[in-house]
């Protein structure tokens, strides 16, 4: 009998309760992955743990003077070298021990709502640079030594599992997507701004791990081989020579010219060699040879239940029911009287009325295109899913007033409905307040596009942005530091290359349009969903895509332009408007950009307006037997 | 699944799972219509015979509405009992069953904070509380009535016994964990005014300066009759999530006490946090 409940204990580890995992000797013992990727990931390893015994027994000893301020700061450094060189394998087996070892020096609000404080080398960089605190030699000690006990971690989650060429490559590719998205922006040495060298170890990381698959592939295709060491050198050869000036780094032609053809002929090279592309449901899908591709990400993943593809049956019905005004109350108010498809579903408004007419809503009404990527809806981030984003409007009652079960009943009454549910279904008594919100969401999820002049730049066609959105591009991702919230390609709140989680920030936006002695905007974000002060006036990280059709911004719609928000921006958000918050998550330091920079950055932003083909109304709505109902308004009106 | 009803399930295979990264196993979850429960924490059989031990309990703790992974509220809040019994000739088929549904508001179970670890005897079951920081949530903004019940939530943290078998009415509470609220000396030793980290510890405590309600939890209940030789001797662990003081460093508390010598089991290590463990004698078996 023993035996029968080892393999249920071992069933309830693998947090996957009611799958069976059937021990099976590893099918990769020949693999390259294991016989020469993981020597050298061993060997880099312990490169790293003695970087970290050195920086250990510095900040142990250093005496507070400049020369030895200077070595700490090298010897961190050099540490962080020591860990992008192997980043693309840790972050790939490790992800939570990353997160520990490399996440954002800000507390977080855990699962069960206790605050969780940063650790790691982010933590540290604050205490070591711009100048070296001396008097935190404790809290440095504490940080080294917890990165130095979270390395032995890899030894059971990276050392011992048994490591898959597939998975591998896949690695590599997600690890470019890492350098282009978190890394040359600044994501993850935002004060040393060490980027453009760490980008550099992380490269050499990965050339130094392709090697073996080199001496593969100059077999089969020694073309395809030549082409793969020189797109790795050339590469690395450009962020040498541009590595030194962080502001002045030209992240476009680095991403389009070096990073792309470099992933493209990765993904080739797995072709060539014959190892499968792995199978398996993720943002970033698996099949894309880069992060720009027309089909990179899957939005299927952020749903409640698995789908592999969107049913155009429950699309069409949702875009019926997203027009349809019997989802209020009074009769009078669709989805898309405030998410217009000619605003790219926004209403020009700072806030939309409420059903009465009589106030206004709490927040100003977002985008919906693109909205199926994130990991949370709704700017206090309270709903997961966009099923429930569809049950809150719908019961709101400032919104819609209404319930979703009120409205399955009334439209029954409608045959053209019963049937269009049961076609989109595929079950008799199909017309449910779930699938309501089911329907609704799938149409939602069919306005996701990629396909702006900045994407089809990223694809390579360098006539789609002029030399003005180009500067505005890399003063986005570098200087002004923009897309270490709004992260490339989705530029809302959903980080790569993993896409699981989306971001809300404290900014301190303003009640009104003031430049100092500015008040806060009293909405306390976050806060009044979880009571934890530290998300108080927090906000989830909104799109920047179709910005340039999306005005007024800012959850209370405060800024009429975009010139309002950069020069927000600029001057450190609510710190530099007298707006003193303890939490603010954003920099607080003035941006230094010119008059001149911010145009750039807003005609950049303008080359992310993207709604063809999203926006077609319905010509008519479902037909009702009931002449009251049959009378409603036409489409065209809401 | 409804209370009291039994569901026939099956375990279905995930192929090479050494190779595998955590991430896989969810998709590969999804992609199989795995069932999801709101967190399972802990597994226990029941002792006795062979046949016996076929019979698993297992509790899902439960997540907060709204603002994280059960926003839909599809899965449980308060928590829940499960009892899984395996076919005798497949262990890969059996039934499976709610026992205690914490969200249940005229159930045995409305007390349930967050079921979380859980300890199977012969003839009993053990089910140990955790601290949750529920909030009641706003109507005004979600735009639905709150499911947060403070009345249901004004306990310390409990364990609960069940004699197998029994109706689930019988349902009773076995212990109740109370730290010191008199503000003398034990309730300075074990609630830390300071964190260690030098901000005060508010959250700890309540508006009246006294600590909350149901801020310590149990980390597991073990039963260690076979190793002493008395029969009804079970470990008991309480993490007093409160007790910053008494470390062996001073000034330093609990923080990092291996200072970065031992593997970081899970999260960072200086937790910072002292816990104690309970020696029980006479339970029933």
């Amino acid at each position: 009998m023993r035996h029968v409940v080892k393999s249920v204990t071992i069933l309830c580890i693998s947090f996957a309760p009611f799958i069976g995992c059937k021990q099976q000797a590893p099918e990769t013992s020949q693999e390259l992955a294991e016989l020469a990727v993981k020597p050298l990931f061993i060997k880099n390893l312990s490169e790293f743990e003695h970087s970290l015994a050195v920086l250990d027994s510095l900040i142990a000893q250093a005496k507070e003077d400049s020369s030895h301020a200077k070595a700490l700061q090298e010897a961190f450094k050099h540490a962080r070298l020591a860990y992008k060189r192997m980043e693309f394998l840790l972050e790939y087996y490790a992800p939570s021990t990353s997160e520990a070892m490399n996440g954002p020096a800000l507390e977080e609000v855990g699962e069960e709502y206790k605050i969780e404080p940063p650790t790691g080398f982010q933590v540290l960089e604050e205490l070591l640079f711009p100048e070296v605190d001396f008097s935190s030699r404790e809290a440095m000690l504490a940080q080294v030594r917890i990165m130095r006990s979270l390395c032995k971690r890899f030894d059971g989650l990276v050392i011992k599992k048994p490591l898959t060429d597939n998975r591998i490559l896949d690695a590599m590719r997600l690890e470019i997507a890492r350098v282009i998205t978190l890394g040359i922006t600044g994501f993850d040495s935002p004060v040393a701004l060490y980027s453009i060298h760490e980008a550099k170890a992380a490269l050499e990381g990965l050339a130094e791990a392709f090697a073996p698959y080199t001496k593969a592939l100059e077999e089969k295709n020694p073309a395809h081989a030549r082409q793969l060491d020189t797109l790795f050198s050339k590469a690395i050869a450009y962020l040498a020579t541009h590595a030194h000036r962080f502001d002045d780094f030209n992240r476009l032609e680095f991403i389009v010219d070096f990073a792309n053809p470099l992933s493209r002929a990765l993904f080739d090279a797995q072709l060539a060699l014959g190892i499968p592309i792995l199978q398996t449901e993720r943002a970033f899908r698996t099949t894309a040879k880069t992060l720009f591709d027309r089909d990179a990400l899957d939005p299927l993943v952020y749903t409640p239940n698995y789908q592999d593809s969107l049913n155009p049956k429950q699309v069409e019905l949702g875009h019926l029911l997203f027009f349809e005004p019997l989802l209020s109350i009074n009769g009078k108010r669709s989805c898309a009287s405030c998410h217009q498809p000619e605003k790219a579903f926004t209403d020009g408004l700072p806030r939309a009325l409420t059903l009465t007419g009589n106030d206004k809503i709490l927040r100003n009404t977002p985008t919906i295109i693109n909205s199926a990527y994130q990991a949370s809806s709704s700017y206090d981030q309270k709903t997961v899913y966009l099923e429930d984003r569809v049950r809150f409007v719908v019961h709101s009652p400032h919104e819609m007033n209404h319930s979703l079960d009120s409205v399955a009943k009334i439209l029954a009454q409608s045959e053209d409905y019963r049937m269009r549910f049961k076609e989109a279904f595929g079950s008799e008594n199909a017309l449910t307040a779930e699938h309501i919100a089911s329907a609704i969401s799938s149409y939602m999820r069919s306005l996701s596009s990629f396909n702006s002049r900045f994407d089809e730049y990223m694809r390579g066609d360098k006539t789609k942005m002029n030399a003005q959105e180009q500067r505005g591009f890399n003063l986005f991702a570098g200087k002004a530091k923009c897309a270490t919230c709004h992260f490339i390609p989705l530029f809302n709140g959903t980080v790569p290359p993993t896409f699981q989680e989306t971001e809300a920030e404290v900014i301190g936006v303003p009640k009104e349009a003031k430049w100092k002695q500015a008040e806060i905007d009293p909405d306390i974000g976050k806060m009044a969903i979880n009571g934890i002060e530290l998300n108080k006036y927090m906000f989830k990280t909104p799109t920047l895509r179709n910005i340039e059709l999306t005005a007024p911004y800012m959850h209370n719609g405060v800024y009429k332009t975009l010139d309002e928000v950069m020069r927000f921006y600029n001057m450190g958000g609510g710190k530099g408007i007298g707006i003193d918050l303890a939490n603010q998550t954003l920099p607080p330091d003035t941006l230094g950009l010119t008059q001149a920079e911010i145009q750039d950055i807003i005609a950049f932003m303008k080359t992310l307006t993207d709604t063809t083909g999203l926006t077609q109304r319905p010509r008519s709505l479902p037909k009702f037997s009931n002449d009251v109902l049959n009378s409603r308004m036409a489409v065209s009106k809401y | 699944m409804v209370v009291g009803q039994t569901y026939p399930i099956e375990f279905v295979e995930i192929t090479n799972p050494t190779t595998r990264p955590a991430a896989e196993f969810n998709s590969e979850s999804r992609r199989l219509n795995a069932l999801l429960f709101g967190r399972v924490e802990d597994v226990d059989y029941r002792k006795g015979s062979d046949a016996a031990a076929r019979e698993l309990y297992f509790c899902v703790t439960g997540q907060a509405w709204g603002g994280n992974r059960n926003a839909n509220n599809d899965r449980t809040m308060y928590g829940r009992v499960y009892r899984l019994v395996l076919d005798a000739n497949n262990p890969l088929e059996g039934t499976l069953e709610v026992i205690f549904d914490g969200d249940d508001t005229n159930g045995p179970a409305r007390e349930f904070m967050n079921v979380d670890n859980i300890c199977v005897t012969e003839n009993y079951v053990y089910i140990q509380e955790d601290a949750n920081r529920y909030r009641p949530n706003s109507g005004e903004l979600t735009g639905v009535s709150t499911v947060f019940d403070a009345q249901r939530q004004n306990h310390d943290l409990r364990i609960y016994q069940w004699r197998i078998g029994s109706p689930t009415s019988t349902l009773s509470v076995f212990m109740e964990i109370t730290p010191p609220r008199d503000g003398g000396a034990l309730q300075r030793k074990y609630i830390a005014p300071i964190n260690p980290d030098g901000r005060t510890n508010n959250w700890f405590v309540g508006s009246d300066g006294r600590l909350a309600i149901g801020d310590w939890e149990y980390g597991a209940m073990i039963d260690v009759s076979n190793e002493t030789g008395r029969p009804g001797t079970f470990l008991v662990c309480v993490q007093s999530h409160t007790w910053r003081q008494g470390g062996q460093i001073p000034g330093r508390d609990f923080r990092n006490p291996d200072r970065g010598t031992l593997p970081a089991a899970q999260g960072p290590t200086n937790l910072g946090e002292g816990s104690y463990v309970l020696i029980l004698t006479n339970v029933p078996r």
